[in-house]
């Protein structure tokens, strides 16, 4: 048989086997439409949060089940849909694609690639909403997430399976510190999304593109609900990404989730909650609005080995206004989460960058999944910086103060010189140890403050060329035993001999 | 407290279920003039479809919307009714007709919020699907 009959062949069987089974559905009809909402009579066998058919491949999400009407979200364009239009129930809890395939790609909250690669095609489907792991499946953190930021890994560590806040005004690199955890990830293996909520299309395009030049794009997953799409788009997003998440949890990968930014996040929602009718309570937010967090960041788990190992990572971000962080948002999101990365506007202008508050960021379960080798030199810097900030206030007196004082405030400053960063430089693991070792065993005491950035610089190129093998001892093992200790020191003082 | 339009249509029917001629007009009189006192004579229209729907349900009437693409003769219409009065264990079944091209053959029962689409649309919609195009 040649293949234009096994074509025809085909054709022919299938059609003969399609049926179509009339059935009995639900309908109901638009009584009002606006803003993104519609009120629906009829429907009375509508669950709640079930996607309902507005025709022409428009779907909503049914929110109020009222006496006689629901109150439904629509998801995408609302402008075509008028009062008396027919709405149709579907039976199925709103769900997104999910799989492999969908790594590399950016894609709309719905799963739509909407990167020009061509479509994105999933047999499977995971719901958009569903519950958190429950205790038994849980297991406490134990495994670090290398953002690869030297003031993060070393001062607040983030473990696996954490949710760590990242906070801080407008234009203090809360994104960027976000991009740099991607960025890190490459070749290792955590699986990123990057669930962007109401962000500009400007800064997202100009996020996928550091990403793609920067090889990151590999094992990334943007997941974008712009500024102009509509308010239930944001909403859904990060519950999106997250299921996307929950596809790599279940086979036991783990996974690493930004949700650039949740602040917005409550803005869309209050806005949806208001249009329905929803009673407003602070801020004008609805009663739920905790509840709206707590729920997405709770399905953030380190599950047992009996239920796969895998894990998701969430660093939510939340802008502050004017550094306002006991507003509403801002303290409920601290609540529920494990610890915060607090950005300050006025470190960031001094040049501190990133510019982390080390004092005011804390990790609450992080430096348990610290490696050892790491431990070990963060407990001093933290006790350094800890000094240097108490006797901070007295530097200006200069030459009154007692030698030891004074020593104190040197290595504070040499402290936060090395805690800072360029963007798009993250810095492994075995490094970071290095220079942190250096740094806290006194050996940059007598280097000028403001050549500690260019003798860092020299050190990291030195150890490559000179000291591969010591860098790959410390990156196999992950400890700082007495041999590494020794070549560790050796190489050093080499360095500075050599050094001008 | 203000009462639902769906209050007020399940009062009337309570208020005017086997009565009399003459009851039935002291009681429609009286209900008009309670809803001119609550100020409620704006929602009328929506009590009496209400009402009727009520009076529907309770003595088995069913009002089915059916679409075709062409006028229902007289023996489709009776077979249709045969098949509804069955489905929904109606006593009377009243139809109204709505021609649409569109549908391009079959028919499309409504009632209440159920929906039956039997059209030569869905088919094709639904075949159009199965093929994956």
């Amino acid at each position: 048989m040649n293949t234009k009959d096994y074509i025809v062949d085909q054709l022919k069987k299938q059609l003969e086997n399609f049926e179509t089974v009339t059935q009995t559905e639900k309908v109901g009809t638009v009584v009002e439409v606006g803003d993104g909402v519609a009120k629906i009579s009829g429907l009375s066998d509508a669950m709640a949060s079930e996607m309902l058919d507005f025709g022409n491949g428009i779907f909503g999400v049914a929110l109020n089940l009222e006496e006689g009407a629901v109150g439904a979200m629509i998801l995408g364009a609302y402008e075509g849909i008028k009062e008396g239009d027919v709405v149709k129930s579907t039976g199925k809890i709103l769900s997104v694609p999910v799989g492999d395939m969908m790594i590399g790609r950016v894609v709309s909250p719905l799963g739509e690639a909407i990167d020009g690669k061509g479509e994105i095609k999933s047999e499977t489907y995971y719901p958009v909403e569903k519950v958190a792991p429950g205790v038994i499946t849980r297991k406490s953190v134990s495994v670090p997430v290398q953002t690869g930021i030297k003031a993060i890994d070393a001062v607040i560590p983030v473990g696996r399976g954490q949710r760590e806040l990242i906070i801080g005004d407008r234009q203090t690199g809360k994104t960027a510190v976000a991009i740099d955890a991607i960025i890190n990830q490459k070749g290792q293996d955590l699986v990123c999304i990057y669930v962007a909520i109401g962000q500009k299309e400007s800064k997202i395009a100009r996020i996928v593109a550091e990403l793609e030049k920067r090889g990151a794009m590999d094992h990334t997953i943007m997941v974008v609900a712009g500024a102009s799409d509509p308010a239930a788009m944001s909403f859904i997003s990060p519950y999106a990404g997250c299921a996307m998440g929950e596809y790599f949890l279940d086979k036991g990968k783990d996974v690493l989730i930004i949700y650039d930014d949740l602040s917005k996040h409550a803005w869309a929602y209050r806005q949806i909650s208001l249009i329905l009718r929803r009673p407003p309570g602070r801020e004008a937010y609805p009663g739920d609005i905790f509840y709206l967090h707590s729920r997405l960041l709770e399905r953030s788990a380190r599950l047992n080995e009996n239920y796969g190992g895998g894990s998701i990572t969430a660093l939510p971000i939340i802008e502050t206004q004017a550094g306002d962080v006991s507003a509403y948002i801002p303290t409920n999101v601290i609540s529920i989460t494990d610890g915060q990365i607090y950005l300050e506007t006025d470190l960031f202008y001094k040049g501190i960058r990133p510019a982390l508050n080390v004092g005011l960021s804390v990790s609450r379960v992080g430096s348990a999944a610290q490696t050892k080798a790491m431990k070990k030199v963060a407990g001093k810097l933290r006790l350094d910086l800890a000094q240097f900030r108490e006797l901070e206030a007295f530097a200006q007196f200069g030459s009154d103060l007692d030698e030891n004082t004074r020593r104190q405030i040197e290595r504070g400053r040499r402290t936060v010189e090395i805690l800072k960063q360029d963007q798009y430089e993250p810095m492994a693991m075995q490094n970071q140890v290095a220079i942190l070792y250096a740094l806290t065993n006194g050996f940059l005491d007598d280097v000028a403050v403001e050549r500690v950035k260019a003798w860092e610089n020299d050190f990291h190129k030195y150890l490559k060329s000179n000291s591969k093998e010591l860098l790959e001892m410390i990156s196999e093992k992950k400890e700082l035993s007495e041999d590494v200790v020794v070549s560790l020191e050796k190489a050093i003082k080499e360095f500075k001999e050599t050094y001008q | 407290m203000r009462l639902s339009a769906n209050q007020y249509a399940k009062a009337l029917y309570v208020a005017t279920k086997d009565k009399s001629q003459e009851e039935v007009d002291l009681t429609v009189g009286n209900f008009l003039k309670l809803l001119r006192k609550n100020g409620q004579m704006k929602s009328a229209g929506k009590i009496l479809e209400k009402f009727s729907a009520i009076w529907n349900g309770e003595n088995g009437i069913v009002e089915a919307e059916v679409t075709s693409r062409k006028e229902l003769d007289k023996a489709s219409q009776d077979a249709i009714k045969e098949f509804i009065a069955e489905k929904y264990a109606a006593k009377e079944v009243t139809i109204d007709n709505i021609v649409d091209e569109k549908i391009q053959g079959g028919i499309i029962i409504r009632i209440g919020d159920e929906l039956i689409d039997a059209s030569v649309r869905r088919r094709l919609a639904d075949l159009k699907n199965s093929l994956g195009a």
